[in-house]
C-alpha cells in the first residue's frame, strides 16, 4: 500500500510536466500575446516589456527558465498584474475551496440522499420526484440556474446577496451552492438511486431480510454502504471539479475565485497566470483522484494495491 | 493616446468638457466654471458614509506603468500630481505652487512645490519625489505604457531606450545607465523642480497633470527602479485625497479619506469611506444595484432600454472625449478605392445603427476629432459622409468602374461580445441590402483582434477608434497619436496622405496655439471627408445609474471622468440625507 501511495505520487510529477509543455507551447502558439492592445505598444517600450517577463529570449530559453524557475518554487508573476502568481493563486483558491467543499458537502448529502429515497421508494411518487430532479438538474446550465436564483431570491424577495462569498454568511452562501451544487447532486443522485437498485436486488439483501433484520439495518448497514463504490468514482472527479472554481458561478456571484481569475488570464494572454493556475489545476485533479483510488479500499475491502 | 477597447484599454483622464455639449442627456448642462464643486445633489450633504461603487479592477496601481482606464480612475483618488484639470480642462496648480516659470525658448520649466506638503503616512512630499516620478517613468526596467508623456524631456528616450530593441537589444553597464538617467532633464532644487524639454510643447503644462507625474514617496522607494509595492495596501504612502484601507483582489478596495491630504482645490471628502467592488458583469452588478448592495453601477448596456424605463432619473448618460469608428485597411483592394470607402459609410444610417446594437448608448457622428477638443460637430460631415442611400448607389458604381471587376467578399473584423458582433451584423445586412456588397464576420478574442490590426492583416474593424488621454487637438490628430501620419505608430489603416502629413508636420512645430489648432482641425476635416481609414460611427460615452442619495458625480461630471460620474474628483463624492 505504501509503495503504491509513493509510485503514484511520483508519477503526478511527468504528468505535471506533460501538462505544463503541453500549456506552455499552445499559449504561445495562440494568436496574440499579452501586449498586443489595439493602442499599438511603441516598439522601446515593447522591447522594454519583453526584457521585463523574458519574452525577448527564444521560446525554448523561456521555457527552461519557466521549468528553473518553478524547481525553485516560483510561479513568476502576473503580466497584468504584476503581483506573484503564487500569491494570485492562493488568495483566488481560499475563496474557492469553500465554496467548493462547502457545496460538495451539500451536493454529496443531498445527492446521495435523493438518491437513496427515490430507489427505497422505486417506481413511487418520490421516486419520480428524485428522477425529475436528476434528470432537470443535469439538463440545466448553471448560468440559467443561477440567474433564476437571483432574480427570485435577491431582487425579488430579498432574501439572499447577488454579490461575493463570505464562509458563515448564509446570505452570501445558500444561492452560490445551490449554483455550483445542482449539476453534481442530481449527478449523484442518479448514480446512487441505480447503484442502490442493483444492491437491492443482490442475494445477500433478500437473505438478510430472510433473517429477519430490521430494514433500517439493511439499508444502512449492507445497501448503503455497498452501493457507494459507484459513487465514490464520481465522487472523486466532483470533488475536484467544485475545488478548482466555477468561472460560471464564480462570475454570476462576482466571486474572487481562482476559476475566474482563470478565464480572464486566457482571454488577457496573461502568461504567467495561465502556467500557474493550469498547474494548480492539474495537481488538484491528480491528487483528488489519488485520493478516490485509496477510498475504494476502505469501501470495498476485496480491493488491494500493489 | 489610446484606442477604445470595451474592458480595458485606457480611456482618457481628460477631456473638453464642451463635449457635453453635444450630448443628448448633456443639453441641460450649463458651462459651469473652472472650480469643481462638492455638489449639492438631491439633498442636503451630510458627513460621513460610506459609497459601494461598481469599477473593474485595476490591473496595475503603479502611475508610472499604468495602462488601464480602471487603473487611473483609482490612481487619481490616491495621487496627485503638480497640477490637476479643472472642470474646463485647463491645468490648475495642485501641489504646485502657482503657474510654472517658463524660458523664453519655451525649453525649460521651473515649478515651485508647495511648502508643507505631507504624505499620507505623515513624511514630508517635496520636489524630490516629483523628479523620481519622470526618473521611475523613463527607467527603463518600469517599461512605462505612458513613456510618450515624457518623451519630450532632455534624455529621457535615451534612458528608456537604453537596452535596445527586440530586433537589437543593448546591454549597458550599470555606469552607463546611471550616466543616462543622471542626463535626464529634471532635478530638484530646494523645493523646486526644473524640466528641461527637447522642443517647446505648449501642453506640458497640461501634462504634468498626467498620471505619470504623480509623485513617488522617495522615503519608501528611493531607487527609482523598484518595483511598485503590489497589491496596493495601507503601507504605502498617498497625497492624494483617499488611501487605501483594504483591498481583496477581484472583490474589492476599501477607500479612506487622507488625513494628509492638503485640499489645493478646497475640497476634502465627506465620506467615511469608499468601497470600490470589481464586477465586469454589468447585468450583475444591475441585480446588485436593485438589491441596494451597490449604489452606482454601469448600465447593463445589453438592455438599456429597460434600464432607463425602471431607473429613470437614476439613470445617467456622460459623454465621453472618444469616437468610434469603422476601420478600412487601405491597402486591401477595393478599399484604396474612394468612391467604395464613400459608399460604404453613406450606407450606415449611424442613428438607427446605436438603436439597433446598443439601445441609443451613444451619440452618432461623421465627425472623427470631437467639436469640443478642436474638431468638429457630429453632424459636420453628414452631407459628405453621412447616410445617404442614393449617393452610396451612385459612388458604388463610381467604384465599380475603376475596380473594374465583381467586388469581393470582405471580412469584417471584430472583438467577440455581444454588442460588438451586433454592430458588425448591423453592418453586413446594411452593406448588402443598400449595396449588394457581401462581407464575413470575423469574431475573435482582442488579442487576436489587435495583432491583426497592428499587422495590417485586416479589411474592415467596426468599434475601432480613439479615447484621448489629454484635451488637445495633437492627442487626436498629430504625431503623439500617430494615427493619420504615414507611418504613424497607431496608423493601422495605413492612412497616408501627403496634405495630412504637411499640415502634421507644421502643427507639431507651431508655436502658435491658433494657427496650431487650426492646423489640427483643417487634419480632421481632410481625414473624415476623404475617409482615410476611418468612417466615423458614434460618440463615446459612460452610461450609470446613481442612486439618488448620492452627491458630488453627477454635479462634477465632465468628460474627464474615466468610468464611473466625476471621479476626476472623487473627494466631491458623498451622500446626502
Amino acid at each position: 500500500m505504501t509503495g503504491y501511495v509513493i509510485r503514484r505520487i511520483l508519477w503526478i510529477i511527468p504528468v505535471l510536466w506533460a501538462v505544463a509543455t503541453i500549456t506552455f507551447f499552445l499559449m504561445h502558439a495562440v494568436p496574440g500575446g499579452p501586449f498586443d492592445q489595439e493602442k499599438r505598444v511603441p516598439p522601446a517600450v515593447l522591447a522594454n516589456l519583453n526584457a521585463k517577463y523574458n519574452l525577448d529570449k527564444p521560446i525554448y530559453e523561456q521555457y527552461d527558465l519557466f521549468f528553473w524557475d518553478l524547481a525553485h518554487g516560483d510561479l513568476g508573476v502576473s503580466f497584468r498584474s504584476q503581483q506573484p502568481v503564487v500569491d494570485l493563486i492562493k488568495d483566488g483558491w481560499k475563496t474557492t475551496a469553500q465554496l467548493g467543499v462547502a457545496t460538495f458537502i451539500f451536493a454529496v448529502v443531498f445527492g446521495m440522499s435523493m438518491g437513496v429515497i427515490s430507489a427505497l421508494n422505486h417506481n413511487k411518487l418520490p421516486d419520480y420526484l428524485g428522477v425529475f430532479f436528476a434528470t432537470a438538474g443535469t439538463a440545466m446550465p448553471s448560468f440559467v440556474i443561477g440567474s433564476f436564483l437571483v432574480i427570485i431570491f435577491s431582487v425579488k424577495l430579498g432574501w439572499f446577496d447577488v454579490l461575493g462569498w463570505e464562509f458563515g454568511n448564509y446570505k452570501k452562501m445558500v444561492l452560490p451552492m445551490l449554483t455550483l451544487g445542482v449539476l453534481p447532486s442530481a449527478y449523484i443522485a442518479r448514480i446512487t438511486r441505480a447503484s442502490v437498485l442493483e444492491v437491492l436486488n443482490q442475494d445477500y439483501i433478500r437473505t438478510a431480510r430472510a433473517k429477519g433484520l430490521a430494514e433500517w439495518v439493511i439499508v444502512l448497514r449492507h445497501t448503503i454502504k455497498n452501493a457507494m463504490v459507484p459513487v465514490l468514482t464520481i465522487i472523486g472527479p466532483i470533488f475536484a471539479f467544485l475545488v478548482t472554481g466555477s468561472f460560471i458561478t464564480e462570475t454570476i456571484f462576482q466571486i474572487n475565485g481562482v476559476g475566474r481569475r482563470f478565464v480572464n488570464a486566457v482571454s488577457e494572454r496573461d502568461y504567467g497566470l495561465i502556467m500557474g493556475t493550469t498547474l494548480f489545476y492539474a495537481a488538484i485533479i491528480a491528487i483528488a483522484n489519488l485520493v478516490v483510488d485509496l477510498l475504494y479500499a476502505t469501501v470495498d475491502p476485496r480491493i488491494r494495491y500493489q | 493616446m489610446s484606442f477604445l477597447k470595451h474592458r480595458g484599454y485606457l480611456l482618457s483622464l481628460v477631456a473638453l468638457g464642451a463635449v457635453l455639449a453635444f450630448a443628448a442627456c448633456g443639453g441641460g448642462n450649463e458651462k459651469t466654471s473652472g472650480t469643481a464643486s462638492p455638489g449639492g445633489g438631491a439633498g442636503e450633504r451630510i458627513q460621513g458614509g460610506t459609497l459601494t461603487v461598481q469599477n473593474l479592477e485595476f490591473q496595475s496601481s503603479d502611475p508610472h506603468f499604468s495602462n488601464f482606464v480602471q487603473d487611473i480612475s483609482l490612481e487619481r483618488m490616491l495621487w496627485r500630481g503638480l497640477y490637476t484639470l479643472d472642470k474646463d480642462n485647463k491645468p490648475q496648480a495642485s501641489m504646485a505652487d502657482g503657474d510654472p516659470t517658463i524660458s523664453a525658448d519655451g525649453l525649460t520649466y521651473t515649478v515651485k512645490v508647495k511648502e508643507g506638503l505631507k504624505w499620507s503616512d505623515g513624511q514630508p512630499l517635496t520636489a524630490k519625489d516629483f523628479v523620481l516620478a519622470v526618473l521611475r517613468t523613463c527607467n527603463p526596467d518600469v517599461a512605462s505604457n505612458y513613456q510618450s508623456f515624457v518623451t519630450n524631456i532632455v534624455g529621457c528616450d535615451d534612458y528608456f531606450g537604453a537596452k535596445g530593441t527586440t530586433a537589437a537589444p543593448k546591454t549597458p553597464t550599470p555606469e552607463e545607465l546611471e550616466a543616462l538617467k543622471a542626463a535626464v532633464g529634471v532635478k530638484a532644487t530646494g523645493n523646486t523642480v526644473e524640466f528641461k524639454l527637447v522642443n517647446p510643447q505648449p501642453t506640458f503644462k497640461i501634462l504634468l497633470s498626467m498620471w505619470t507625474y504623480f509623485p513617488v514617496p522617495s522615503h519608501l522607494l528611493p531607487d527609482p527602479g523598484e518595483a511598485w509595492p503590489t497589491p496596493p495596501s495601507p503601507k504605502l504612502a498617498y497625497n492624494g485625497p483617499y488611501m487605501i484601507q483594504d483591498y481583496k483582489p477581484q472583490d474589492s478596495a476599501v477607500l479612506v479619506p487622507n488625513p494628509n491630504w492638503s485640499a489645493p482645490n478646497g475640497i476634502k471628502p465627506t465620506l467615511d469611506k469608499i468601497v470600490i467592488k470589481y464586477i465586469e458583469k454589468d447585468d450583475v452588478s444591475n441585480n446588485a444595484y436593485r438589491n441596494g448592495e451597490l449604489d452606482v453601477v454601469a448600465a447593463d448596456l445589453a438592455n438599456l432600454d429597460a434600464v432607463k424605463a425602471e431607473f429613470g432619473n437614476e439613470f445617467f448618460q456622460a459623454i465621453l472625449p472618444g469616437t468610434r469608428a469603422v476601420e478600412m485597411e487601405l491597402k486591401h483592394p477595393p478599399l484604396d478605392i474612394f468612391e467604395f470607402r464613400l459608399a460604404l459609410s453613406q450606407a450606415i444610417d449611424r442613428d438607427q445603427m446605436i438603436k439597433v446594437c446598443c439601445g441609443g448608448a451613444y451619440v452618432p457622428t461623421t465627425s472623427f476629432q470631437p467639436a469640443g477638443v478642436g474638431g468638429a460637430a457630429p453632424d459636420a460631415f453628414k452631407d459628405q459622409i453621412g447616410y445617404n442611400p442614393d449617393k452610396a448607389k451612385e459612388n458604388l458604381q463610381k467604384a465599380r468602374e475603376k475596380f473594374g471587376k465583381d467586388f469581393p467578399k470582405l471580412s469584417i473584423l471584430v472583438r467577440d461580445t455581444p454588442e460588438a458582433r451586433a454592430q458588425a451584423e448591423f453592418l453586413q445586412n446594411t452593406w448588402k441590402t443598400t449595396l449588394g456588397i457581401d462581407t464575413e464576420i470575423q469574431p475573435v478574442d482582442s488579442p487576436t483582434r489587435s495583432k491583426s490590426l497592428n499587422a495590417h492583416d485586416y479589411e474592415l474593424a467596426p468599434r475601432s477608434g480613439w479615447i484621448q488621454d489629454y484635451p488637445d487637438p495633437e492627442d487626436w490628430m498629430g504625431k503623439a497619436a500617430g494615427l493619420f501620419n504615414t507611418g504613424g505608430t497607431n496608423n493601422t489603416a495605413s492612412c497616408s496622405d501627403p496634405e495630412v502629413d504637411a499640415l502634421i508636420d507644421k502643427a507639431t512645430t507651431n508655436t502658435n496655439d491658433s494657427e496650431r489648432r487650426d492646423q489640427y482641425k483643417k487634419v480632421n476635416e481632410l481625414i473624415t471627408t476623404r475617409l482615410c481609414g476611418y468612417a466615423p460611427t458614434y460618440h463615446e460615452a459612460n452610461n450609470n445609474i446613481v442612486k439618488p442619495y448620492v452627491v458630488g458625480m453627477k454635479e462634477n461630471s465632465t468628460a474627464q471622468d474615466t468610468r464611473l460620474p466625476g471621479d476626476w474628483i472623487a473627494e466631491a463624492w458623498g451622500r446626502s440625507k
